[in-house]
């Protein structure tokens, strides 16, 4: 007696309601497979052989192996100290922003929360996303530049201030970035710990109630802990977000001049495509190679975050 | 057996006292709102000073305005070459509106050049003040070509979202559900693009698409870029589509039907909603893209945003366009987003539930 299987060799296969149901799942499923695998998967593999040559853009025909020098250049002169302040500052605009997220999007959405309100404010606060990351570098300047920023006009009139604040700072610009970020981003990241908090069942916060916690400890106790998983998404966003951020940087003059805003990514751009802005500083594979020591250990860290809050997501 | 008397009645609840307790709730509520109208206020206002700053002249940039200013008043007797270079004028565009053909000595006031060719007063002064108020329009309209950018963007999101979505519905059918081992892994494969920032993977996809694909400069790159799904799409259609019974699947095939008639018949007409998510999840990431078009398109074909960051070196020294370029490039945006908002609300709670 023939097995099932080599009944259906062959052609058969496909006679088959599985067999068919399979032929049309791949098929519908490879358009778009193919497309992400090949702009999105190939080229983290893709970055690999690059990275052990001496490539200098992407004209450049004459490669030759190199091995790992570039991961040793990069820590050098004249590259370290376009390499190393750029990820420095990258690092601190990432955790101001954390912080951010927390400070606009956590505490709108415990306001909507606790106010029952919905529509309206919701539509107000998600509205700034509709600006460009572009858009908001450049309000930044509109509204700090040291001469023409509309905030510092206002505020030497009305005497808050003595001195205008100068965008093109470092530090300034370390304090207002993630400002305008947070308020970006605030629809955001309100709607994710308002999803969160919706989850919240409510007997846990009335038994609270009931103990005699106040709001502070319901929040600390029963709030936060059970919204856990909408933090750890939250904080994936920001992390992967901010660290690889260009459209502001770009608005607030990073390509013409302003090294305040010369963040990780515009490092990494001018670097492969350095002959497009004027500035070649470094060659395309020793781009990469920071871009492998930076992105590698985020990627990784990101991975694990999702999987922990799939895991937390259903206990 | 109690017997009911008047007194026992319970009384309307219009006609009741507040509780202690409802005092506060309501109080509370008054003052939450309160708090949350300032933050609206001030999330607007940033709006509020672009709009304000695109209609003052770069001249006067250097002052405050809180509002639109009225346009000063033109002097005739202001040289014409100096007008013209003070608010950034087309000589060429100046002649002929006002009809001259012949040669204009620049160094002419605007007075002189009134009587010499006879133009009535107000025709001159009503020229240069549009050019005040409306400088940055006229700028960005006319060397600028914003028009015909804007048709391109149009053009390059509303392929790239439908493209975008049918590919996106056509994944959701096949892994909902997750019948099968590998949908899971595919899924999974989909999730990782959450980790992966844009700018981790940008030279090698560079080199993918100039150089094996060779699409510099088509926005056949863009789409694809844009079409190629990621979690977040694929998370929203598999999730929705998994709430679908089976039932109407298996009357398909009963009907002996196949996959495709499945989802030509019964998904895409039930779809609306996650497709309307997709959109409004998409739409401002296409349309403010800056990264994708600045790379792969020459600057004629630019789509908006890299329009924009274009202008900021054309017009270096007339902020008032850029900004009045900005305008126009977030407004249809925004316009969108006030009709559908309810849909974008909706987009950005379900990335939140489903993530």
């Amino acid at each position: 007696m023939p097995t099932v299987k080599e009944a259906l060799s062959g052609m058969q296969r496909f006679k088959t309601l599985h067999g068919q149901r399979t032929f049309w799942e791949i098929l519908f499923v490879s358009p778009q497979l193919l497309l992400y695998v090949a702009l999105t998967i190939a080229p983290l593999v893709m970055a690999l052989p690059i990275v052990l040559t001496d490539r200098i853009n992407f004209t450049d025909t004459d490669v030759s192996f190199v091995g790992l020098r570039n991961f040793v250049t990069i820590f050098q002169s004249p590259l370290v100290e376009q390499f190393l302040p750029s990820v420095g500052r990258t690092v601190v605009l990432t955790l101001v922003g954390y912080f951010m997220v927390f400070a606009f999007g956590l505490t709108l959405a415990l306001l909507l929360y606790e106010g029952h309100f919905s529509g309206f404010f919701f539509t107000i606060i998600y509205m700034p996303y509709m600006l460009s990351g572009l858009g908001a570098g450049m309000l930044l300047n509109m509204l700090f530049s040291r001469d023409q920023g509309t905030v510092n006009l206002l505020l030497l009139k009305l005497g808050w201030i003595q001195q205008a604040f100068d965008i093109k700072q470092a530090d300034v610009t370390a304090v207002l970035l993630p400002l305008i970020l947070g308020w970006r981003y605030a629809g955001f990241n309100m709607a994710l710990f308002l999803g969160g908090l919706m989850t919240i069942p409510i007997e846990t916060i009335e038994a609270s109630k009931v103990d005699g916690a106040n709001y502070l400890q319901r929040l600390r106790h029963v709030y936060l802990p059970q919204i856990f998983p909408s933090i750890i998404i939250a904080t994936i966003f920001c992390l992967i977000g901010t660290f690889g951020i260009f459209d502001e940087p770009v608005g607030l003059g990073a390509f013409s001049g302003n090294r305040s805003a010369e963040y990780f990514a515009v490092t990494i751009f001018k670097l492969g495509f350095g002959s497009a802005v004027g500035t070649q500083i470094g060659t395309m594979a020793q781009g990469i190679a920071m871009t492998l020591i930076v992105f590698v250990p985020l990627t990784i860290l990101a991975t694990y975050l999702i999987r922990l809050q799939r895991k937390l997501q259903y206990y | 057996m109690t017997v009911r008397t008047l007194n026992d009645r319970p009384t309307h609840p219009l006609a009741r006292a507040p509780s202690k307790q409802a005092r506060q709730r309501a109080l509370r509520r008054v003052v939450i709102g309160f708090f949350l109208a300032f933050y609206s206020l001030v999330t607007i206002v940033p709006f509020y000073f672009l709009a304000v700053r695109s209609f003052v002249p770069t001249q006067a940039s250097t002052e405050l305005h809180l509002w639109i200013p009225k346009a000063e008043t033109i002097s005739l007797n202001g040289r014409l070459g100096n007008m013209c270079t003070f608010y950034n004028v087309d000589l060429a565009d100046f002649k002929k509106v006002m009809g001259i053909v012949s040669y204009i000595n620049p160094s002419l006031t605007l007075g002189e050049v009134g009587q010499k060719f006879n133009i009535p007063e107000e025709k001159l002064t009503d020229y240069f003040q549009n050019y005040l108020t409306y400088n940055g329009m006229y700028a960005i309209f006319g060397s600028g070509q914003f028009l015909k950018h804007l048709v391109i963007t149009i053009g390059v999101v509303a392929v790239s979202i439908g493209l975008g979505g049918l590919l996106g519905l056509a994944t959701g059918s096949v892994l909902a559900g997750f019948r099968r081992r590998w949908h899971l892994w595919v899924y999974y494969l989909y999730l990782l693009q959450i980790a992966i920032s844009p700018m981790m993977i940008i030279l090698p996809v560079y080199l993918i698409i100039t150089q094996y694909l060779k699409l510099y400069d088509n926005y056949l790159a863009l789409v694809l870029l844009y079409i190629k799904g990621g979690a977040l799409s694929t998370m929203v259609f598999t999730s929705y589509i998994g709430t679908i019974p089976q039932d109407l699947r298996e009357s398909v095939e009963l009907d002996g039907g196949n996959h495709p008639q499945y989802f030509y018949y019964v998904l895409l007409p039930l779809c609306k909603t996650p497709f309307a998510i997709y959109t409004a999840i998409s739409l401002p990431l296409f349309w403010n893209d800056l990264l994708n078009g600045f790379l792969f398109l020459s600057p004629e074909k630019y789509t908006l945003m890299p329009l924009i960051n274009a202008f900021s070196g054309t017009f270096a020294t007339n902020l008032q366009a850029v900004y009045s370029g900005l305008l126009l490039a977030t407004i249809p945006l925004l316009v969108v987003y006030l009709i559908f908002r309810r849909m974008f609300v909706k987009s950005a709670l379900s990335g939140a539930i489903k993530g």
